[in-house]
């Protein structure tokens, strides 16, 4: 019975490895498009739009509407199902969720002691947005281009004009807790780092495009395409996710506890004069 | 634009974004928030209430603290009273058994006077007899000075038993 269970074991890894071969020393599969036209549109999304209302978006609007649809329904699921039950004594979800919210609240409070509840709020989404947003382009949803052709949707942040909005969006968050704490004193702080906005677009779409052009030129090869994006893949989204919405999230924080914080007031001539004399 | 960038694309995103995370503030962020400082309230109220019963007790502690002192103090002076009272008792005891002792050993001396003197007084009134007696013998025999000496000796030896006879 054992004997027969193995024979009937071993001709299917035969089997499995005669189509592995096949595929692999066949031409065809993923090579249509040249390794330059794949990178350029990974990069710039000039070919593939997706339509949406009407309008010829890239891909990753589409991604980035799936993953705010995606995570509202979760959030929603969680309002109505599970923060109504949670107890003094957490469970294990109840004590994930509240990990995840405390941490970004006290990046905040350590950041920004002195103005940190909205700072608490933009950087739970902006985080839990770069997070889930980019472990998205894992499951490689697919999605309908204008040509007619299927495409993986990539992760939002991977398109320059997501990354740009994240950007500056920050930055206006830092400048208006700026304005609110410390008026013009604080706008004027904002504005001398002028090239925040850009850097922080920039980083985020650099490194998110990265771990993606990385994982285009695994796929891109069908020889490369078993096994390995397992490694890669996983392994690159999964530390850009990390790593971008530590970084994004801690670096609007600082710069928001530093323009925040309460200015000083100047002490009087007199009283200046009156302490080097009494020095003296 | 270079770089493909586009302001519709960018207010796309803008406005996705902004929509998940008001979504998220309002579904998650909020609602946890509010539960976690509910939370952190009721321990510091119960850490609140805690410390309240722990200075009660602390009060109630010394109070009885007190207390017991004050009834140690009170046991003491009331065992050096009792102990005064009972070294004064016991001297006036003392005193008054010494008094009988004094006055039994006065009683019982004056009552060996008493019988010393009758004593005398009898061994007199009986010597006197016996003189008066041995006087009438003497007058009714003639001088002889072996019957004056037995004559003598017996009385002596009356004496002697009359003596012996008294208690």
């Amino acid at each position: 019975m054992k004997g027969k269970k193995r024979a009937v074991g071993v001709a299917a890894l035969l089997l499995a490895a005669c189509l592995a071969l096949i595929f692999l020393t066949g031409g065809g599969g993923g090579q249509e498009e040249s390794i330059q036209a794949v990178m350029r549109d990974a990069v710039l999304h000039e070919e593939n739009h997706v339509a949406l209302l009407g309008m010829e978006v890239n891909p990753s609007v589409a991604s980035g509407l799936t993953v705010t649809g995606l995570l509202l329904l979760v959030a929603a699921l969680i309002r109505i199902f599970a923060i109504p039950r949670f107890r003094y004594v957490p469970g294990r979800f109840q004590l994930v969720v509240e990990e995840l919210v405390s941490f970004f609240r006290n990046l905040a409070k350590s950041n920004s002691p002195h103005r940190n509840g909205f700072l608490g709020a933009y950087i739970f989404g902006a985080g839990v947005y770069i997070f889930f947003g980019t472990l998205f382009e894992l499951f490689g949803v697919q999605a309908m281009t204008t040509h007619g052709t299927s495409i993986a949707l990539p992760a939002p942040l991977s398109d320059i004009n997501a990354a740009i909005a994240m950007g500056f969006l920050s930055y206006f968050v830092i400048l208006s807790g700026g304005l609110t704490s410390n008026g013009l004193r604080g706008v004027g702080k904002t504005l001398k780092d002028f090239s925040l906005p850009i850097s922080m677009s920039f980083r985020l779409f650099g490194a998110l495009l990265s771990g993606l052009l990385v994982t285009e030129l695994v796929y891109y090869s069908l020889a490369l395409s078993f096994v390995l994006p397992v490694i890669v893949a996983v392994l690159f989204t999964l530390l850009h996710a990390l790593i971008q919405t530590y970084v994004l999230t801690m670096l609007t924080s600082v710069f928001y506890g530093e323009v925040t914080e309460p200015h000083a007031p100047k002490p009087p001539k007199n009283a200046n004069k009156a302490a080097h004399a009494a020095a003296k | 634009m270079p770089l493909n960038i586009d302001f519709q694309q960018i207010f796309l995103h803008l406005f996705n974004f902004i929509i998940l995370a008001l979504g998220l503030y309002l579904l998650l962020y909020r609602p946890v928030v509010a539960f976690m400082d509910k939370r952190q309230a009721h321990y510091e109220e119960l850490d609140r209430q805690a410390a309240e019963k722990d200075a009660a007790a602390q009060q109630k502690l010394d109070a009885y603290d007190a207390r017991l002192k004050a009834a140690d103090e009170e046991i003491q002076r009331r065992n050096a009273d009792a102990n005064r009272q009972l070294e004064a008792k016991r001297q006036e005891r003392l005193q008054r058994a010494q008094e009988q002792a004094d006055k039994l050993v006065e009683e019982a001396r004056k009552a060996a006077e008493r019988e010393r003197a009758a004593m005398l007084e009898g061994a007199k009134k009986d010597i006197a007899e016996m003189v008066v007696s041995a006087a009438g013998k003497l007058a009714d025999k003639e001088i002889d000075p072996a019957a004056d000496r037995a004559l003598y000796d017996r009385f002596l030896e009356e004496a002697q038993a009359a003596q012996e006879d008294r208690p």
